[in-house]
């Protein structure tokens, strides 16, 4: 009722001010008539009225405000009027705007890249139901063996479905003709995936219940391999060579349950051992490679399933006798929030943020001069009865409209931003892994980062905003209207300002240090020698081979033998060796039992060929490689690090030692026994800024990857190599892959250092621009404002080098304070990444350079000094050619 | 005129209004003439209160305002009391009483 009157109020106005008028008109007539019965004349008796009733506009005002719905039409009043002032200060909103569009859009592209890593959910229905379940095995979670999905599925009340998917796994894929055949990657499923995880086809539909050489393709390999053709309803595919029907076509924003990459296709589960022969997923009921989902039914709590799920696992036998530990989380896009994804998440999101604080104080110093040349106007506004507060609102609405305004245009900059990366991104990978790789990176802007930028957008406004208004608004009336150069605060501003130089020069200073210390590292990078040559060494891969099981069928170890004989044909190769990964492209570890019954996590583990070391060019420092024998019956040696055996067995000789794999205790897998034959020299083979701790070397022949070393440039051999090969069989260029080692997995490597650093530059660049313009800005502030002064003092004999020293010292207090500030600050954010980020599970990105590198960190403060300086002294240079003459006459 | 001022004579202000107008409907130059008649020009009200009081009071409610002819024959806006202004009047005027009982007695005036 209150409110319905209210509402009503804001229509009546008119009708309101209409009434006070004369209202107010007819009460000063009375006031008058009964002066002129007291004797005074009609002037007198008017002027008395008025002095006798005030300021008929004030209480207009009061009246005004204190009807309560009024605040809605006041809002849009403002900033209708804010639109108005705004538009004949064109250049100003622009380049405020474009301020904090920067600053925003910047934001947004790191949130959401944050928000994609740590919380972003499955692009599925109603995706709070789903939740993952994981087998908790401390250090990582690992899947479920496909005994264990079946009985969850047959026990687990609390939810609707379970559901299981494989990893990822790399075929060929042949449409109409044979010849060319494209890499794919599959993923099997159980035949519900999709329906509970509510994800329908968006052409043609998913599995039907027990039916088998089908398929669901990706939105994305449905548009890159089929240029989105509809007839692909229907089409049979070769997988591997074996027939399968493509029966629907995920959505687009569906990048199934093993981001970031992306399957190409689904298959049924039980579709398994027709396509990948080779391996027992589906069959052997021991391998522990199912991810598992599952639908948690209306009004069941995640806790009360994942205790469900720890009481069916309780009963699951396990090799060791020791029982299996499950954890069941809410499922989210990616699945990762380890306290390393916060700390690196939080600290960029703190880097941006500091480029949003120091354009926001750019923004301040521009409100702050604005309003200040408006002070007449303030006053005047002030003596015609405006409320302080309400002039305070008028100026907030300004920023208001400003800040929204920077916030959607900040938006869309990201929007575009993120959708560039991801291309950028997605054919990277692409192209580095030859198209085997599809990562899915589902960086759309949803909701809760549409929220933060408008949040962020609002905040910054607010905070822009607001000082300048108080400031702007606390202005002495009769002082303001009298002299036109009256200054609110002057004395107060200046300090204020002077702090917020301050705050720029430590948050640029913070930038640019991460940024000495990132280019530092990228630079490093590029001169870290691997512990071999890697400059002569070319890795060739044959699709149509490839399998990661070294115990392969005959006829494809028969053609590996045929390659790699043509491989060793080709003049001005010296060296051929076959291995199961080439450097840098990801490791498998094992855990392993010496034989005084150490217990070993995280044993890197290749298979290789006794020609591997020699090709490579890493040397054996005791015993010997393996020999031809060993690797055809795959014998059960091995040849281990430096510092593999010292981790195995410290001070003592490695050879002869034995090593046990783990879980030989398991009930279906014999124990394994391998014997040391071999010691090799250390190498950085899994991470180019460390040496490996643990390598082992098994004699296995892999059938599909081979690395070789030439004796001149890599790149003049790879014609030669592809001639060779077709000459073995036509089909084979078209269906291998050729690159050296330095352009390959090694450039990747190198990105890991560069791209972090090149990001940097950036934004310590943005930053130190921005902190530039502020300095800048403020000098001309001053010189300005001091222009009468200044002329006073050249007037009497000071020389413009004194000026300008005079007008430079005035910051120098600021500029002192930030750097401390700055540097403290970089020393401690250094610290807590060291702590946080620089352990075992990461690369370390720093290449070795550790916390806090003298070198870097006094480099970034010579930079910004060395700008400051300019920054400063140009304005400053004009003070000194101030005339004085026409200072002077100027007041 | 600030506002903290207004706001501590808020109370007392809006009583007087009441109480001025209780007889007869009387235009915002006669409240203030009213009051001050009733208290031997004791309290003057001044405008910059008088009238966002009385726009207040009819916001509440508590008095209606019709323009209608003064004794000079001129246009001026009248407020009367509503039957709740009446009410509030009662409750106010109870409530002042039980007030300034109170202080005197705080006082040792009585």
């Amino acid at each position: 009722m209150r409110f319905l009157r209210r509402f009503r109020g804001l229509f009546r106005r008119r009708k309101l001010e209409a009434d006070m008028a004369e209202e107010m008109r007819v009460h000063l007539e009375m006031l008058a008539e009964r002066n002129r019965t007291a004797g005074m004349s009609a002037d007198e008796a008017r002027f008395a009225a008025q002095r006798e009733f005030g300021g008929v506009e004030q209480i207009k005002e009061i009246v005004r405000e204190q009807r309560g719905g009024l605040w809605l039409a006041q809002l849009g009043q403002d900033l209708r009027y804010a639109g108005r002032t705004l538009r004949k200060a064109p250049g100003f909103a622009v380049v405020v705007v474009l301020t904090l569009a920067l600053g925003v859009g910047l934001n947004t592209v790191v949130f959401s890249f944050y928000h994609l890593l740590v919380a972003k959910p499955l692009a599925a229905r109603a995706p709070e139901q789903i939740l993952r379940v994981s087998a908790d095995d401390r250090r990582f979670q690992a899947p479920f063996t496909l005994d264990e999905v079946l009985d969850l599925r047959a026990r687990l009340r609390s939810a609707s479905a379970v559901v299981a998917s494989s990893p990822l796994q790399v075929v060929l894929m042949g449409a109409a003709t044979e010849d060319h055949q494209l890499p794919a990657a599959l993923q099997f499923v159980s035949e519900n995936y999709f329906p509970a995880l509510g994800v329908p086809a968006v052409l043609g539909r998913t599995f039907a219940p027990g039916e088998r050489a089908v398929a669901v393709i990706s939105y994305d390999a449905w548009q890159r391999r089929f240029n989105g053709a509809p007839g692909i309803v229907g089409q049979t595919v070769k997988l591997r060579g074996v027939p399968v029907t493509v029966v629907g076509v995920a959505p687009e924003r569906f990048g199934g349950t093993t981001p970031p990459s992306s399957a190409d296709f689904w298959l049924p589960l039980d579709e398994q051992p027709e396509v990948l022969p080779n391996f027992d997923w589906a069959r052997n009921r021991s391998s522990r490679i199912w991810q598992v989902q599952v639908r948690r039914l209306d009004g069941v709590t995640p806790g009360q399933v994942g205790a469900e799920v720890a009481t069916i696992a309780s009963s699951w036998r396990q090799p060791d006798g020791k029982p299996l530990r499950t954890k069941t989380e809410v499922a989210t896009f990616f699945q990762l929030a380890g306290a390393q994804v916060h700390a690196v998440g939080v600290t960029l999101l703190l880097a941006v943020g500091l480029i949003l604080l120091v354009g926001c104080i750019n923004i301040v110093n521009l409100i702050h001069a604005r309003n200040l040349s408006r002070s007449q106007e303030v006053a005047i506004r002030l003596a015609l009865g405006a409320s302080r507060g309400r002039l305070i609102r008028q100026l907030c609405a300004e920023s208001l409209l400003l800040g929204l305004s920077g916030g959607l245009v900040g938006f869309v900059i990201a929007f575009w931003s993120c959708e560039a990366i991801r291309t950028w991104a997605t054919g990277l990978i692409r192209g580095i892994t030859m198209g085997t790789w599809s990562p899915f990176l589902d960086l759309a802007p949803d909701l809760t980062v549409f929220g933060y930028s408008v949040g962020l957008a609002l905040v910054a406004s607010l905070l822009t905003g607001l000082r300048p208004a108080w400031l702007s608004a606390s202005v002495n009336v009769d002082d303001a209207i009298k002299r036109r150069t009256g200054a609110p605060g002057t004395i107060g501003a200046k300090a204020g300002r002077n702090r917020l130089l301050a705050v720029q020069i430590a948050a640029s200073l913070l930038l640019l240090a991460g940024t000495a210390l990132l280019l530092a590292s990228a630079r490093r990078s590029l001169t870290t020698d691997p512990g071999f040559d890697s400059h002569h060494l070319l890795t060739v891969v044959a699709w149509s081979n490839i399998n990661n099981n070294v115990t392969s069928a005959p006829d494809q170890l028969q053609r590996a033998r045929e390659i790699e004989e043509r491989l060793r044909r080709v003049p001005g190769i010296v060296g051929v060796a076959s291995a199961d990964r080439a450097p840098f492209t990801g490791h498998t570890s094992t855990a392993y039992v010496t034989d005084d019954g150490k217990w070993m996590n995280g044993c890197i583990t290749m298979n290789v060929t006794g020609d591997y070391f020699s090709t490579l060019g890493l040397r054996i420092v005791a015993g010997r490689t393996f020999t031809e024998t060993e690797t055809t019956d795959a014998a059960n040696v091995l040849i281990v690090s430096e510092s593999a055996a010292r981790h195995l067995w410290p001070g003592k000789n490695p050879l002869g030692r034995q090593l046990e794999t783990a879980h030989s205790e398991r009930d279906r897998t014999p124990a394994v026994r391998y014997t040391v034959v071999g010691v090799v020299q250390d190498a950085r083979l899994t991470n180019l800024s460390e040496v490996d701790d643990i390598d082992l070397f098994l004699p296995r022949a892999a059938t599909a990857m081979w690395l070789v070393r030439t004796q001149g440039k890599p790149e003049a051999l790879i014609h030669p190599i592809f001639t060779e090969l077709g000459a073995l069989d036509p089909k084979l260029p078209s269906q291998t892959a050729v690159w050296t080692l330095e352009e390959g997995s090694m450039r990747v490597q190198r990105m890991f250092a560069k791209v972090p650093a090149d990001i940097a530059l950036a934004l310590g660049g943005i930053a130190l621009a921005l902190a530039a313009v502020g300095i800048y800005g403020v000098v001309s502030f001053l010189v300005a404002r001091r222009t009468h002064e200044i002329g006073v003092r050249l007037a009497l004999g000071a020389r413009p080098g004194d000026v300008v020293a005079l007008v430079l010292r005035q910051n120098l207090r600021a500029v002192a304070w930030g750097a401390g500030m700055g540097l403290a600050g970089a020393a401690g954010i250094s610290i807590l990444l060291t702590r946080l980020v620089l352990n075992a599970e990461m690369p370390d990105i720093t290449y070795g350079a550790g916390a806090f590198p003298i070198g870097p960190y006094a480099g970034a403060l010579v930079v910004l000094l060395a700008v400051l300086t300019v920054a400063a002294w140009l304005p400053a240079r004009r003070a000194a050619k101030v005339d004085p003459v026409e200072a002077l006459r100027a007041e | 005129m600030t506002k903290q001022k207004a706001d501590l004579l808020q109370g007392t202000l809006d009583l007087l209004i009441l109480k001025a107008l209780q007889h007869e409907p009387m235009h915002g130059f006669g409240v203030a003439g009213r009051i001050a008649q009733m208290s031997q020009d004791m309290l003057m009200v001044e405008q910059g209160s008088l009238y966002p009081a009385l726009y207040r009071l009819e916001e509440q409610g508590w008095i209606k305002a019709e323009w209608g002819v003064s004794e000079n024959n001129r246009k001026a806006r009248f407020y009367s009391l509503t039957a709740a202004g009446r009410k509030q009047l009662q409750t106010e005027q109870d409530s002042w009483a039980k007030l300034s009982t109170a202080i005197n007695l705080v006082l040792g005036n009585v």
